[in-house]
């Protein structure tokens, strides 16, 4: 309210101030007359006369004031009046201003006023109408919300019996992780031993191959002792055919010599006879001798056979030594594996139960925030109801 | 069987007072032959034969016996009989029998005994080719111990001109 405003309205106050004070003296003026007319009967006319003109310019005067005060002010007070009584219906309504003084002044301020008035609650309903949707969009999201909450909450729960399913298998697979363990320990002791024994079988098989060579060496020995009794043999045999031949000369010179001859004769031919039998013996030597070496050569030709035999057998066993000390280090490679295979599945065991605990506190958070959600919707429909009641307000305040 | 056999003979000779031949068996083959014990000088073994270059064909070649210088014939060879399977060249003898006065050796394949046969024992050649020789070397047949014995002459075994060439042969060697 700036200056000028204030000046104009104390001024006025001032006049109408004045009018006010103007009026009861009139009437006690009029008053005083008529009193002065009723007790003078006798008094002069002019006075009289005097005193009715006077009375009647102060009639004309009151009523003049009396036009005049509701012509300027009455009138329009109660224009106001009803015009702030239709405001409250119709907030589009304003007062016509058809005076300039205060009144006049004071209906333009508040004209001025209820404008700013429906300026602001036009604003207004429009915020609220924003919170309003606000609201809306905010309860749906959160309703959405508590919807995918929900369905979070359950695939949690899925995934939490899953992973406990999960943790229970590994314990299995641990457990079994375990019986392989043992199993491959055993299978590595098993090849263990066996590649021991292959080792002792390789070294009787070398004895009994040393053995058969020195056995090869003592039969070719005893064929060269036969052949040189075959060579004994044939020298006695030759000796014999000498002695035969001897003997037979012999007989030729008994015979020659004639009757005196006969007896030695008989000699020769005993001689010829032992020669005989001797050649028989020696024969029946040599057949024994030479199947003695026919049988000494299939012995060799055996024991050579054998002797490739166990040669073959002992590289078949170093074969197996081989493969067996192979099979060693692979069966120690798996049981380092499975070691390690028994020892994941444990952490792996541990880690999924973890993650079942894990995903329990998972799901009671969801449970938390579900109810969280749950409140918050209830907290936001009742804004929603408050923005409503607002804009209700707002409305009724508009009309 | 050699026992009983000459006991069977001298039981003979006793009895019958039958002459007593006394054969040197001795084999080409199997071939069993005898010759009278009496023709033979000597038997030795096989000693290494000297070809003799220009010798008549029947002559092997000759031997040195103790510092004489002997002819060899072949006895196979003379008596067309054939080499079979077996035959081993070393072990042969030498019979060194006199052959009308003159010293021959004759090689055989092995000597066998001295055979005592009864002299009516002894058959007379048949006349048939006996074991592919012409019978006028055959002095006669006889059976001793199952086998079949060829008693050789052998002064009809070599031809007169053969024997001429044989003196003349030796005679050079001599000479």
């Amino acid at each position: 309210m700036n200056d000028s405003t204030k000046n104009v309205l104390t001024g006025s106050i001032r006049n109408q101030a004045m009018f006010l004070v103007l009026i009861p003296m009139a009437f006690g003026f009029f008053a005083v007359t008529a009193f002065v007319l009723s007790n003078v009967d006798a008094a002069n006319d002019i006075v009289v006369k005097t005193l009715l003109f006077c009375a009647l310019v102060v009639v004309v005067l009151f009523f003049s004031a009396t036009y005049y005060l509701r012509k300027f002010i009455i009138r329009p007070m109660e224009e106001l009046t009803a015009s702030l009584k239709g405001f409250e219906s119709d907030r589009s309504r304003r007062i016509a201003v058809s005076v300039g003084n205060e009144i006049g002044e004071l209906a333009r301020l508040f004209n001025s006023y209820a404008d700013n008035l429906d300026g602001t609650l036009v604003r207004l309903s429009g915020a609220i109408t924003g919170i309003d949707s606000f609201a809306s969009s905010i309860s749906a999201s959160v309703a959405e919300h508590a919807t995918v909450a929900s369905e979070q909450s359950a695939s949690v729960a899925e995934i939490t019996a899953t992973t406990e399913e999960l943790s229970a298998s590994a314990s299995q697979i641990a457990e079994h992780a375990a019986s392989v363990v043992h199993i491959a320990d055993k299978t590595w002791e098993d090849t263990k031993n066996g590649a021991m024994s292959i080792e002792s079988v390789i070294m009787k098989m070398n004895e009994i191959y040393h053995d058969n060579k020195a056995n090869i060496e003592e039969i070719i020995e005893l064929g060269r002792k036969s052949k040189e009794i075959s060579k004994v043999m044939t020298l006695i045999n030759t000796i014999a055919d000498q002695t035969k031949l001897i003997a037979f000369n012999a007989a030729l010179e008994a015979a020659s010599a004639g009757e005196a001859g006969r007896r030695f004769g008989v000699v020769a031919s005993e001689i010829r006879r032992l020669a005989d039998s001797v050649m028989e013996s020696t024969g029946e030597i040599e057949g024994k001798v030479s199947e003695i070496q026919v049988a000494i050569n299939r012995l060799v030709v055996a024991s050579e056979k054998s002797s490739k035999g166990i040669m073959e057998g002992l590289e078949h066993s170093g074969n197996t030594a081989a493969l067996l000390s192979d099979m060693v280090e692979a069966a120690q490679t798996t049981t380092d594996a499975a070691k390690q295979i028994s020892l994941s599945t444990q952490q792996q065991k541990t880690a999924s139960s973890q993650v079942a605990t894990a995903l329990r506190e998972i799901v009671d958070g969801s449970c938390h925030i579900a109810a969280s959600i749950r409140q918050i919707s209830e907290a936001t429909s009742q804004f929603s109801a408050l923005s409503k009641n607002l804009k209700d307000l707002v409305g009724q305040a508009g009309h | 069987m050699d026992r009983s056999y000459n006991d069977d003979v001298m039981e003979a000779v006793e009895k019958e007072k039958d002459q007593l031949l006394q054969l040197v068996g001795f084999m080409i083959g199997k071939e069993h032959f005898g010759v009278n014990i009496l023709m033979v000088q000597e038997i030795i073994r096989s000693a290494p034969i000297t070809k003799v270059p220009n010798a008549p064909d029947f002559i092997e070649g000759v031997i040195n016996l103790r510092g004489n210088i002997i002819p060899v014939i072949d006895l196979r060879q003379r008596l067309n009989l054939k080499k079979e399977a077996g035959f081993q060249e070393g072990n042969t003898r030498i019979l060194i029998i006199n052959v009308s006065g003159r010293v021959t050796g004759f090689v055989v394949d092995a000597v066998s005994k001295v055979l005592k046969v009864l002299a009516s024992a002894i058959e007379p050649p048949p006349d048939i080719v006996v074991a592919g020789l012409k019978s006028k070397y055959i002095e006669g047949v006889c059976e001793i111990d199952g086998k079949l014995v060829i008693l050789l002459d052998f002064n009809k075994i070599l031809q007169i001109k053969e024997m001429a060439k044989l003196k003349t042969f030796s005679q050079e060697g001599e000479a």
